[in-house]
């Protein structure tokens, strides 16, 4: 299609999208006539005087399990989903191990995410993947038959071929790394969830089908070294149990176990997806409760002896599937789970969620396991990271009531402060800050103290209280104040006192980023010479009333601007051009990059530059947290976060 | 020099309203819309000035916000949908008028993702330039650009194949 004819097939688009004249003729008079009220100037002039207190962030301690913690001592410390496009999630089954995820991803292979990049390691499809227990090889199902992928060697084997039609599903290792344990699925047997005919399915779109969901077949034993299968139990989801010689799977939506030695068996408790840990202790398993049937997500001793729900569901409006509309007076499930499996660490685990509404939306969450009760600091603060995520629904869990809409857009959470806790007539409050910016030169600082309670899934939020809302912005003449919408009449920055370079000319901020604590200004200051851009990293310290320029990037420009929780690190999202040409022409050539200014060494990081396998589309940050900078890239079809350690800390977060 | 509000409305009027009528798809949802647009406008204006360069991208700022709340009031949207693309739901955009090309158009609009329409929304309903996009959407500019040019070449192709399925 030529330039002319877009150009026509877009007029014609904009043609049938007629304007309603009359409202624009009634409306301009309406809001015309208002003018005549005349304007209403409030404002006030105040130094930056709030002095908010620091208390550093509320993190759980990763788990140092020394003794046997019984389950229902438990409590989750995070949860993260793992994709930035929320419910976008393309992958069927995952893996973890050390600091590198597997994902099986049907029509394309097995990718491989470490904390710097993206591989797509075994290409060909894969519909299950389970890493060993040294974390040294894979075994997989692709097309129905069973393989080994040896991470050390990069080589693959062929464990069992599918005989006719049927197949084998969810394999898992067995503690030695010796056996896998597959389902076979003979060729008359369904597969739950896909199976179903039609005349069986609800006219709701999500009631859980928790017995027969997963894959029910022969469960078998196969020596990884000659490929030798014994049949020993018919179900789903094995999974073995370290130190015995025992599988937990699933039957008739009951979790048993299998003594391999005996083949004795015996039922555990109600439930699907059994998934124990490496290290024997516990089983993860999906409750289904209720009508309209809710999953939850539990975690018990392997002897049952306690057990604890980890992941709660909600009562949703119900859709229906035919029509993708809402029904009226129905309610169903907020969503349903898979497959939770746990990391080789025993300290994390990995479920899928989906929600079923007008579409379907599925996310792949990481839950990390503590045996320390979050505090109510800890709940404040993950609600907010939740929002920084752009995790709304997880955001939402930290309350005992509907919050409304709590995500920003233009502006959106970019980070807090926890800033007091305490109790006041036997309520306890947290009061926190948040901060807020966008592509703009803009950010907003807002104070809410939250109320809590303890429940039985802990502290949850009650109430929230808003106590300010600041915010900065860049004019003409100077960088603004407002107060609660308020904007003070005399700049806290003239553009005047911003500093001068020689030879070049001040043309404007294009990022800023405050921080309370050292009370500091981060700007990145676009300066001009004979045909050449540049863009400066400085900063004003109003305490010394001083500027420092740090560094200086030729031709780019910059959407935001981040700085770690010590101040020691500066994130940007800069693009670069080839040449000093901003007008927004088709053809200027360019490329996104983040950079990471280190303040003590004085010198900045490239970060496209350290990411590995798939080159990624688009590079993005997030959020810095513990001197860790999580930021985001679009590559192999999915959004990955990624973390670049810039203190040298032993974790990421 | 700072923009009125004269200005702005009737520079700016028809690009705000084709952007939400083809984001809604519903011409009644469009006017209370877009009536709440510009009163949001004209309050925020009083307050502050705006710079004639900024205007367009200032007011597209308050038309997205305003159409993100609006679906969330109505409780369509789905935890984890990005409220940046909310809409986009219609499929009966346009009325039947029995033009091969117009219905060419509409199947290959509803092959596009909904971060697609938005786009296709921003820059060639609403004539917004990318720098302002890019302020809208928080996407480096060329980014933007090479989204658009595929998008383009996805549409093009599309409607390509339906006229010669027509013919």
């Amino acid at each position: 299609m030529s330039e002319v004819m877009w150009e026509q097939t877009m007029e014609q688009l904009k043609e049938q999208l007629p304007v309603n004249e009359e409202l624009k003729r009634k409306l301009h008079a309406s809001l015309l006539r208002k003018r005549r009220q005349g304007r209403i100037w409030r404002g006030a002039l105040a130094g930056i005087t709030a002095a908010a207190l620091l208390l550093g962030s509320f993190v759980i301690k990763p788990w140092e399990r020394e003794a046997h913690v019984l389950a229902a001592s438990l409590h989750i410390a995070s949860q993260f989903t793992l994709s930035q496009q929320l419910g976008k999630e393309n992958s069927v089954a995952v893996a973890e191990f050390g600091d590198v995820r597997y994902y099986a991803v049907e029509e394309e292979g097995i990718y491989a995410q470490y904390n710097n990049g993206l591989e797509l390691l075994v290409p060909g499809g894969a519909e299950a993947v389970a890493v060993s227990p040294d974390g040294g090889k894979l075994a997989y199902t692709r097309g129905g038959n069973v393989y080994v992928y040896d991470l050390k060697q990069n080589q693959n084997h062929l464990l069992l071929k599918s005989e006719g039609a049927g197949k084998y599903l969810s394999p898992v290792w067995s503690p030695s790394g010796e056996r896998i344990a597959v389902v076979k699925l003979a060729d008359d047997k369904r597969e739950a969830g896909i199976g179903q005919g039609e005349e069986e399915k609800s006219d709701v779109l999500n009631q859980p089908e928790t017995a027969g969901k997963s894959a029910v077949g022969d469960i078998m034993e196969v020596e990884v070294k000659d490929g030798k299968a014994h049949l020993f139990s018919v179900g789903s989801s094995p999974s073995y149990v370290s130190g015995q010689r025992t599988l937990v799977f699933e039957r008739e939506g009951a979790i048993m176990s299998i003594n391999l030695k005996t083949k004795e068996e015996r039922k555990l408790a109600e439930g699907s997806y059994p998934s124990v840990s490496p290290d024997g202790n516990y089983v993860a398993f999906v409750v289904t409760r209720g009508n309209p049937a809710m999953e939850e997500l539990w975690i018990a001793d392997i002897d049952f002896q306690t057990r604890k729900r980890l992941i709660e569901n909600q009562l949703a409006d119900a859709w229906d599937r035919n029509t993708g509309e809402i029904i009226e007076g129905k309610q169903q499930a907020r969503f349903t789970l898979e497959q939770p499996v746990w990391s080789g660490n025993s300290s994390s685990m990995l479920v899928y969620k989906t929600f079923h509404t007008n579409d379907e939306y599925k996310k792949l969450v990481r839950l990390e396991v503590t045996d320390q009760e979050p505090t109510p600091e800890d709940i404040v603060a993950g609600s907010i990271e939740a929002l920084i995520y752009r995790d709304e629904e997880y955001a939402h869990s930290f309350f005992s009531y509907d919050p409304g809409y709590l995500k920003g857009t233009s502006p959106r959470q970019i980070g807090y402060s926890i800033i007091d806790s305490g109790e006041k007539e036997g309520v306890r409050y947290v009061d926190a800050e948040t901060y807020l910016s966008y592509s703009d030169p803009y950010m907003a600082i807002q104070k809410t103290r939250y109320f809590l309670s303890e429940g039985e899934m802990g502290y949850r939020i009650d109430d929230m209280l808003d106590l300010s809302y600041t915010e900065l912005s860049v004019w003409d003449d100077g960088i603004y104040r407002s107060i609660e919408g308020v904007r003070e009449e005399e700049p806290l920055l003239k553009t005047s006192d911003l500093p001068q370079a020689d030879g070049w000319s001040n043309a404007g901020v294009d990022s800023l980023n405050y921080r309370e604590s050292d009370k500091t200004l981060w700007l990145t200051l676009k300066r001009e010479k004979e045909g050449q851009s540049a863009l400066s990293l400085i900063s004003y310290d109003f305490t010394k009333q001083q500027w420092t320029e740090w560094s200086s990037y030729e031709n780019a420009r910059s959407h935001m601007l981040l700085v770690d929780d010590d101040g020691g690190h500066v994130s940007m999202d800069l693009t670069l051009y080839e040449k000093a040409h901003f007008n927004d022409g088709e053809e200027a050539d360019s490329r996104t990059e983040v950079v990471v200014y280190d303040v003590l060494k004085r010198q900045d990081t490239l970060l496209s530059k350290g990411i590995e396998g798939i080159p990624p589309d688009d590079v993005n940050t997030r959020f810095w947290k513990n001197g860790v900078l999580v930021y985001y890239a679009e590559a192999g079809g999915r959004d990955v976060f990624l973390s670049y350690n810039a203190c040298g800390c032993p974790k990421s977060p | 020099m700072r923009t009125t509000f004269e200005e702005l409305y009737n520079l700016y009027f028809d690009d705000v309203y084709r952007f939400v009528l083809f984001k809604t798809g519903s011409a009644w949802d469009t006017d209370d819309l877009v009536s709440d647009i510009f009163r949001k406008a004209f309050q925020s204006l009083r307050k502050s000035g705006i710079e004639p360069s900024g205007a367009k991208a200032w007011l597209f700022v308050i038309a997205r916000n305003t159409v993100i709340d609006y679906y969330r009031r109505k409780k369509e949207v789905a935890y984890g949908d990005d409220p940046e693309v909310y809409g986009y739901t219609d499929s009966r955009l346009f009325p039947d008028q029995g033009d091969a090309r117009g219905e060419c158009l509409e199947q290959s609009l509803k092959e596009l993702s909904a971060l697609e329409r938005e786009l296709l929304n921003l820059k060639y309903i609403a004539g917004l330039k990318y720098a302002d996009i890019a302020k809208l959407t928080g996407k480096a500019e060329d980014w933007l650009k090479v989204r658009t040019h595929r998008l383009k070449q996805k549409m093009a192709r599309l409607i390509t194949v339906c006229m010669e399925g027509k013919q």
